[in-house]
């Protein structure tokens, strides 16, 4: 038998060395950490969320056409959707989703003023607030429209949603709690491209695509369903974002009040996963987008007729379009939403985080203004006195001499300054893997598509409508012409437009440093 | 006066033959499905360089679809789909001959076939591709023998079993394809190339996420046939040195887990020319989703195309027609030939000859090249024609088919997306069901639009494309042309 050789150790020796060894790890692993630049320590999350009804008391004008409609009936309550996050000690941000056309600067000014003062602490620059666009809301934009005595003015509806929206806002605040989110991203078809291009060029919003020299539709459709998801620290799940990148206006037409196909989402939402879920709606790049098909128009009318009446409409019989303008299209519309964000909730809800990084950038920039032509300003100088010269056509169209008028005004600046600018508001947020950034403008598809591709973050959500709208189209669009990609629509144009994308890509990166 | 009377009496005639209608009868469906797999070793296709597979990571199949209707005014349509890039016409030309001779009543010009476009299925075309070794791999002749064998044996089966049945129609809707054609700043397109560039403009055209679906019932009730069409050819696993069904083999295996292993599913891939599989941005998040899933990417497409396929037969199934509308115009459509220019030629010219000087000085070199290099002589040639034939013109057989309320309609090419889209929006079925690669003269073509000529790259270059965007309006025109036709009839 072999004796083992007996080795005295010396423990306190042995114990000093450990801590110096251990002493110097710690440093060398915080030194890496500190120089490694993509390293970045997210904070506990606090999460608050309420919804707020904002339907305004009726009669109403509502906003979104060319004429003056009043709304004497509410089909579904309009709402705003408040999420309030809190990287503990480090950022704020407040999310708040609106059913309406657009959001007015002076809207969004009333509510920071609001909430600052109930909030001081706050940082009221960091309020996200978007519109869905339905087309079926009060009217929010002032002096836009005639609108009659005895029916809801726009002052008054402005100050009762301010109201509502910042009570709202405080309340969330004061009820944020301990949470985490997760967040993912499926597919339906909501998106379709409703400017059609024609042999010779030319373009057309709502053109008909049936006609021999029709050519292709003009841009991308994006149908990604983007989401993210909130839980409480007991778990529950209490308020989600869903990035649809087309607008909610599929009854745009209709002289009611309605939320369009956010109504549905929400109700389904909360039917399967609690009354207690806040749904805010974020419309992605979609200027150029409808919710309703191009073509193949009867064949997806009869899919839908199908689910609901277990039997076809009649093909053989059916003569011109189909209307999509319906409660069925909007059940359709929204069961597919609800479909991506289930399978998506299903895909990711193991995939929580508790302490994601939260930074929040809100640049102030100016944009280049399209720039009025003299054929142009004849034009809009010829439309507008042929409404306003004739009274019944300037009460109804009250809204399309507004819309001239502005040109006119814009050409009249333009003589002493050939380049006026735009100011805009452009917000990016990042969550952890995610960025959520916004812009004013109903922004044609392919800009927000190249901020996609183009971003530092796993998923980019785009939120067109953060502010007051209007049509950003692509250099294309403006080629081929018609409502949408004209002088009258665009307050800014494709030379814009590039900047706008190359500023968020920018403010992105920084986010990733 | 007698004149009069035999004036109204031919103009009575002609209305009346004019006005007749388009008789329904009943249906008759006969389905098969069989395994084309390759012996093994075997050069697989669809990239420029040559590709040995030692391994099956799934069967091929070709799946056959009869529909007829009897009488005198009876029609017929034989349909086949099969998991390879390509159809050349001469193959087509083989298996009709062969179901000919083993059944005389069949009118052979009314068989069909399309590629699902795997490129990861053998070589068909005789010559030209590739040099493969001529020892220790499957030869393509001994394959294009065993093709022509399996699948007329399949069509005669399904013919022979013919027997009433329904059919009804539905669409769903599935991201599986996304436009690989992107834009730059200076205008200029590149295919497949990168989008996370300062210079990403936009994609060139646009995608069709409609999944149009058809089901066949047996009398009993029994689902016997699938057909789903998807505007995306199946090359997610494009590169592999495999064969590999690529993602329509877990869409069969799905669906049949599902409906019943004896179901048959056809692969109709509609105007994907501009379409791929593979995703052009956001791949980052779309993996995770998929890597949560635990799904390959092909299984994650499959997960997809599922999905609007129940959609679709939950709403449709029970809307069924066994007695239904039903024609199938077959013609030869002469598509104007896009012009090779001096410029185009002279640079091929000059390629065909460096490539050969490369091949003689080291023979291994084909491996790379001798795809390429057949592909840019065949401008050269082209170039030639043109000198004795200024304005060629391509012949391609085109299937248009009105089966109750919906249109089918074959083209040869790889055809852009919008050329599809045209088609669709214009028709007057109910639904138009646009099938691509229905046969090819060779190894294929692209067949593109203008802004895509424009801007350039792969695919849109002289040499991948036989028809351009002039022949691609013909193609549509016509197409739209006969599809009116048969809705033209009162319908009774």
């Amino acid at each position: 038998m072999i004796m083992e050789k007996y080795i005295p150790i010396n423990y306190q020796v042995l114990s000093v060395k450990n801590k110096l060894l251990f002493t110097i790890f710690f440093y060398v692993v915080i030194t890496a950490f500190q120089l490694k630049p993509n390293v970045t320590f997210g904070q506990n999350l606090y999460i608050g969320a309420a919804t707020v009804d904002i339907t305004p008391k009726l009669p109403v004008a509502v906003d979104g056409q060319m004429t003056v409609r009043i709304a004497e009936v509410a089909e579904t309550p309009l709402t705003a959707n408040v999420i309030v996050l809190e990287s503990r000690g480090e950022n704020t941000t407040v999310i708040v989703s609106c059913d309406m056309v657009t959001v007015p600067i002076a809207l969004k000014e009333m509510i920071q003023k609001e909430v600052k003062k109930s909030l001081p602490v706050l940082d009221t620059k960091k309020i996200i607030i978007n519109a869905t666009h339905t087309h079926t809301g009060g009217v929010v934009r002032d002096n836009r429209y005639n609108i009659p005595e005895g029916v809801t003015q726009v002052k008054d509806y402005l100050e009762f949603v301010s109201d509502r929206v910042a009570k709202t806002i405080v309340t969330a605040y004061n009820q944020r709690e301990q949470g985490s989110v997760s967040w993912g991203i499926s597919h339906a078809k909501v998106a379709y491209n409703r400017r059609a291009v024609y042999e010779d060029g030319t373009a057309k919003m709502y053109g008909n695509t049936a006609q021999s020299n029709f050519i292709k539709v003009e841009g991308y459709e994006d149908q990604a369903i983007q989401s993210l998801f909130f839980w409480n620290n007991k778990g529950e799940f209490v308020a989600t974002c869903i990035n649809v990148p087309s607008p909610a206006q599929i009854v745009e037409n209709r002289s009611t009040v309605n939320a369009d196909y956010w109504h549905p989402v929400r109700e389904g939402l909360k039917e399967k996963y609690g009354r207690q879920l806040v749904v805010a709606g974020w419309i992605g790049a979609a200027g150029d987008q409808t919710p309703r098909p191009r073509y193949d128009e009867f064949a997806e009318w009869r899919m839908i007729a199908l689910r609901n009446e277990k039997k076809s409409p009649d093909f053989a019989t059916h003569t011109g379009g189909v209307n999509f303008r319906n409660e069925y299209h909007l059940k359709e519309i929204a069961a597919r939403i609800i479909r991506a964000v289930d399978e998506t909730y299903e895909t990711v809800k193991i995939d929580k985080h508790e302490t994601p990084i939260m930074k929040h950038e809100v640049n102030n920039i100016e944009l280049p203004m399209r720039v009025v032509t003299e054929k142009e300003y004849n034009h809009a100088l010829k439309m507008r006195n042929e409404d306003l010269n004739d009274p019944e056509r300037a009460q109804v169209f009250s809204r399309r001499i507004v819309w001239y008028n502005k040109v006119l005004d814009r050409y009249a600046v333009q003589q002493s300054n050939p380049q006026p600018m735009y100011p805009v508001e452009l917000h990016a947020l990042r969550i952890g893997d995610v960025v959520i950034c916004t812009n004013p403008f109903e922004l044609f598809t392919e800009y927000g598509i190249q901020m996609k591709a183009r971003s530092k973050a796993l998923q980019t959500f785009v939120v067109q409508l953060v502010g007051p709208g209007n049509y950003l189209a692509t250099k294309e669009a403006v080629a081929g012409g018609h409502y949408s990609a004209i002088v009258e629509s665009n307050e800014v144009g494709p030379e814009g437009g590039q900047i706008l994308v190359n500023w968020t890509v920018s403010m992105i990166d920084k986010l990733w440093p | 006066m007698r004149e009069g009377y035999i004036k109204t009496i031919v103009l009575t005639c002609f209305c009346l033959l004019v006005m007749s209608p388009i008789m329904a009868s009943q249906l008759y469906i006969g389905a098969r499905t069989v395994d084309i797999t390759p012996k093994l070793p075997v050069a697989v296709t669809g990239q420029f360089h040559l590709r040995i597979a030692e391994v099956a990571e799934t069967p091929l199949v070709a799946t056959v679809m009869v529909l007829e209707t009897k009488g005198e005014d009876g029609e017929q349509a034989i349909m086949v789909s099969c998991d390879v890039l390509y159809i050349p016409k001469d193959l087509i030309g083989l298996v009709r001959q062969q179901v000919k001779k083993q059944i005389p009543e069949i009118d052979e010009t009314k068989i069909f076939f399309n590629a699902t476009h795997t490129h990861t299925a053998p070589v068909l075309a005789l010559e030209g591709e590739y040099l493969i070794p001529k020892s220790g791999v499957t030869q393509v002749k001994d394959y294009r023998n065993f093709f022509v064998e399996k699948v007329s044996a399949a069509i005669v089966e399904a013919w022979k079993e013919r027997a009433p049945g329904s059919v009804a129609w539905g669409m769903g809707y599935a991201v599986a394809g996304y436009n690989r054609r992107i834009v730059y700043a200076d205008g200029t397109s590149g295919m497949s190339s990168k989008t996370n560039l300062r210079e990403f403009r936009s994609f060139e055209g646009s995608e069709d996420h409609n999944v149009n679906t058809l089901f066949l019932w047996d009398e009993k009730g029994k689902l016997i046939s699938i057909v789903v069409g998807v505007a995306s050819p199946s090359q997610e696993v494009e590169g592999r040195h495999a064969v590999n069904a690529d993602y329509w083999h877990p869409v069969r295996e799905g669906l049949k887990a599902k409906y019943g292993k004896e179901v048959n599913i056809l692969g109709w891939a509609a105007a994907a020319g501009d379409i791929t599989p593979h995703m052009r941005y956001r791949k980052a998040a779309d993996d995770r989703m998929r890597n949560l899933r635990n799904l390959s990417r092909t299984e994650e497409l499959a997960r997809r195309i599922i999905l609007a396929v129940d959609e679709s037969y939950d709403a449709v199934a029970s809307e069924r027609h066994s007695v239904l509308e039903f024609r199938h115009h077959v013609e030869e459509l002469s598509l104007p030939e896009r012009w090779v220019t001096e410029k185009n030629y002279l640079e091929a010219k000059a390629f065909v000859q460096n490539a050969k000087e490369q091949i003689a000085e080291d023979p291994k070199a084909a491996d790379a090249l001798y795809r390429m290099m057949n592909w840019q002589e065949r401008t050269v040639k082209r170039y030639e024609k043109q000198l004795e034939n200024p304005k060629p013109l391509y012949p391609m057989d085109l299937h248009v088919i009105r089966l109750g309320d919906i249109a089918i309609c074959t083209n040869e090419f790889e055809l852009f997306s919008d050329f599809g889209m045209r088609i669709m929006a214009r028709s007057k079925a109910l639904q138009t069901f646009v099938i691509q690669l229905a046969g090819s003269s060779d190894w294929g073509s692209y067949l593109p639009t203008q802004r895509a000529v424009n801007g350039g790259a792969y695919s849109a270059v002289i040499h991948s494309n036989i028809v351009g965007p002039e022949g691609g309006q013909v193609l549509v025109d016509r197409t739209v042309e006969l599809i009116d036709q048969l809705w033209d009839k009162e319908v009774k």
